[in-house]
């Protein structure tokens, strides 16, 4: 068996000079694999998601994380990013004044060279990213504009994914993608989600909706709340919650909602 | 009777920047302005220069360094034609060297403010009474002392077809009183960009002691660009004075980019109904840079429009001071008016001061202002960060973008916008070493 993309073992986590939100999280994915995260609002969903990206708000507290192998908790973020860690962000920063063009190709020129590959200039950029574009089904005109300012929240969500087809990372962890899109963008963006997974990378995928799930199909679905995984189950537990709720997994655990 | 009689105690000895002054005012040139340049001296002697212990606007200015140096008129000969790089491929062009004016080529609608007013005496008239009006001392030596102020005149429904380009630089310490009397008759309109620069071979200080004087008639619309991009020691103090009449538009755009001392004062009236002033600026300071913007914005009629915009990206231990007051007086209903002061400080050293006010004297209007002084966004700076740019590189990028949003959000032709995202870039280097 391969080296697994992500190792998460009994990790607690809380906000730098604030409260505990992760209290003992394990998992593992292995290439290949999406996994998808449920839970209630507040357990700690983009609290792991930006963990795993390096946010400097929070403070491990033990546990231990590998990225492929390699401890990924002493790299910085843009190191993680580097190595191929990507997070889709919930909630998409503007940048007023940054060109959204220039910044992929920032991006993507700081991987290439952390690889050892030559850096693209902007008209050979522009051919990489324009082979992008139909991933996520966006106009060119995104691209003149600064990252993310006067976007739609589903334009943001497309401007994620597009950044994930331009990064092509080997773990992506996709942070309610689908919130704010609406039926017909959900496809698209999960479909263009899908053309990027491949047998040599992995996803987390969180989300409130089984309905995401019917386009991006998960190989395991972990339910998380008040920090820690309350169950792991295939795709039919995504069914389940939809159906039921979260209160009798909560109840299960002797924990109350 | 007093026993004791001393004729200059020594705490009322002139500094050699007033007696230069008064020098200068023994003998004041004897041209058409006359009239006018007297009216400014007398103003200045009640006045007296600025005292920035007593008053509020002056607080921050290095008065004291200013008036510590010498004070003298430019020579009247010597106008060497010194190389310029003109930014407009097409304009009407003058340049300012060391103090004294050059006429590139003919533009009709372009001449000294002497000769024009000799077929218009209401305008020098109108122009004295702007002079009785002032609280700006230092404006008043401009009008008193110009050697060769210019007047842009635009008649009735005429479009200047080719923009102004100002050139003021200086190659050696010297003073200049660039001053330039813009007139917009009915419907006219205009585009005039002023620049003064440094020459990195220049030694010693220099003052600049600068005027644009402006009058807009109705529905007359106005560009006005002002760069100051001085890398050596100097005082560059600017006055804008503009008044609008109805339906009038003016755009005036202020930039200081490591320019030692800057001082910009603008005064907007808006004395027409529907007349509109946007108000932008965008300052970038490094070392021990001191810039200061202040406006004071008249709404004196209803249904008028203002919105003023500052940013302020400023690094080493320099100091950036935003003033800006709106006065919305009794009559002005109506009125639509916001301004915001954004300031960015790039090392721990750096200072700004913002003083955003409104006064209002109309009960039923639409103003807002406000401020904001901060490091760069933990949120912006983390979102690049997370994509595997560095922080030292995403820390300039949103420095960058600061800035350059400041230059897209404005109406700048395109010419100028390349020139000013190269200087801007330039400015922003220095700021953040
Ligand atoms: N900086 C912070 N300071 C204090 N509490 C925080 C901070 N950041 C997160 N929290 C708290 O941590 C908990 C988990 O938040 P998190 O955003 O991870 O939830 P989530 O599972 O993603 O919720 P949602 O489904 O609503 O997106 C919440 O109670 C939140 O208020
Ligand atoms: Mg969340």
């Amino acid at each position: 068996m391969s080296t697994p993309i992500l190792q998460i073992t009994d990790l607690h986590a809380k906000v730098v000079d604030g409260p505990t939100i992760l209290n003992g999280i394990s998992l593992t994915i292995n290439a290949g694999e999406t996994h998808a995260i449920m839970g209630p609002n507040g357990s700690g969903k983009s609290t792991l998601s930006k963990i795993l990206s390096g946010h400097p708000n929070f403070e491990v507290i033990s546990g231990e994380v590998l990225f492929l192998g390699q401890n990924l908790l002493e790299l910085e973020a843009d190191e993680r990013a580097r190595a191929g860690v990507f997070l889709a962000f919930q909630y998409p920063v503007e940048i007023p004044g940054v060109n959204n063009a220039d910044f992929l190709r920032l991006a993507y020129n700081a991987k290439e060279k952390a690889q050892g590959r030559e850096e693209l200039d902007a008209v050979a950029f522009k051919d990489v990213l324009k082979a992008k574009l139909p991933i996520v089904e966006m106009a060119e005109e995104y691209l003149d504009r600064a990252v993310n300012e006067g976007f739609s929240g589903g334009e943001k969500k497309r401007n994620e994914i597009l950044q994930m087809a331009v990064l092509e990372p080997r773990l992506a962890v996709l942070d309610e993608t689908d919130s704010g899109l609406d039926i017909d963008a959900l496809r698209i963006v999960a479909g263009g989600v899908n053309q990027l997974m491949n047998p040599q990378n992995a996803m987390i995928v969180v989300t409130h909706y089984q309905r995401l799930l019917d386009y991006i199909v998960p190989d395991v679905v972990h339910v998380l709340a008040h920090g820690r995984i309350l169950k792991t189950g295939d795709k039919s537990l995504a069914l389940d919650l939809e159906s039921r709720g979260y209160d009798w997994l909560l109840e299960e655990a002797g924990l109350t909602a | 009777m007093s026993a004791m009689c001393t004729l200059n105690p020594p705490d009322l000895e002139l500094s050699p920047f007033e007696a230069g002054i008064q020098d200068a005012f023994q003998d004041l040139a004897t041209d058409s302005l006359m009239s006018l340049r007297h009216a400014a001296k007398a103003r200045f002697d009640v006045l007296g220069l600025p005292k920035p212990r007593r008053q509020e606007a002056w607080k921050y200015v290095d008065v004291q360094g200013l008036s510590r140096r010498s004070f003298s008129l430019p020579r009247p000969k010597g106008v060497d034609e010194a190389f310029v790089e003109w930014i407009y491929p097409k304009a009407c062009r003058l340049s300012m060297f060391n103090g004294r004016i050059y006429n590139h080529g003919t533009c009709g609608m372009v001449q000294p403010l002497a000769d024009a007013v000799i077929a218009n005496p209401e305008r020098l008239a109108r122009l004295t009474h702007d002079v009785h009006q002032t609280d700006d001392a230092l404006s008043l030596l401009n009008v008193a002392l110009a050697p060769e102020p210019y007047s842009l005149h635009v008649p009735a429904g005429k479009t200047m077809e080719r923009p102004l380009e100002v050139v003021i630089h200086h190659n050696k310490a010297s003073n200049s009183f660039p001053a330039f009397y813009i007139e917009l008759d009915e419907n006219a309109t205009a585009d005039v960009l002023i620049r003064i620069k440094g020459d990195k071979h220049s030694v010693g200080s220099t003052y600049v002691q600068g005027l644009i004087h402006v009058s807009q008639a109705k529905g007359s619309r106005l560009n006005l660009t002002v760069l100051s991009n001085i890398a050596y020691a100097g005082y560059n103090f600017f006055n804008t004075q503009a008044v609008l009449a109805e339906d009038a538009q003016l755009k005036l755009f202020s930039t200081a980019l490591d320019a030692e001392h800057f001082r910009h004062r603008m005064d907007v009236t808006l004395a027409g109904e529907r007349a509109d002033a946007t108000l932008n600026g965008l300052s970038i300071l490094s070392g021990q840079n001191k810039t200061h913007m202040h406006l004071r914005l008249t709404h004196a009629v209803p249904n008028c429009t203002s919105s003023q915009q500052f940013k302020a990206a400023i690094g080493g231990s320099a100091l950036h001071e935003f003033d800006g007051t709106i006065f919305v007086l009794k009559d002005a209903q109506q009125t639509d008016a916001k301004q915001l002061s954004r300031n960015l400080l790039l090392s721990a050293k750096a200072k700004a001061f913002a003083r955003p006010w409104l006064q209002i004297d109309a009960d039923d209007v639409k103003c807002s202002h406000g401020a904001t002084v901060g490091q760069l966004d933990e949120a912006q700076l983390f979102y690049l960060q997370s994509r595997g740019i560095t922080e030292e590189r995403a820390k300039a990028l949103l420095t960058q973008g600061f800035c350059d949003s400041m230059l897209s959000d404005t109406y700048l032709d395109a010419h100028v916008k390349r020139y000013f995202m190269k200087r801007v870039h330039c400015a922003l280097v220095a700021a953040t070493i």
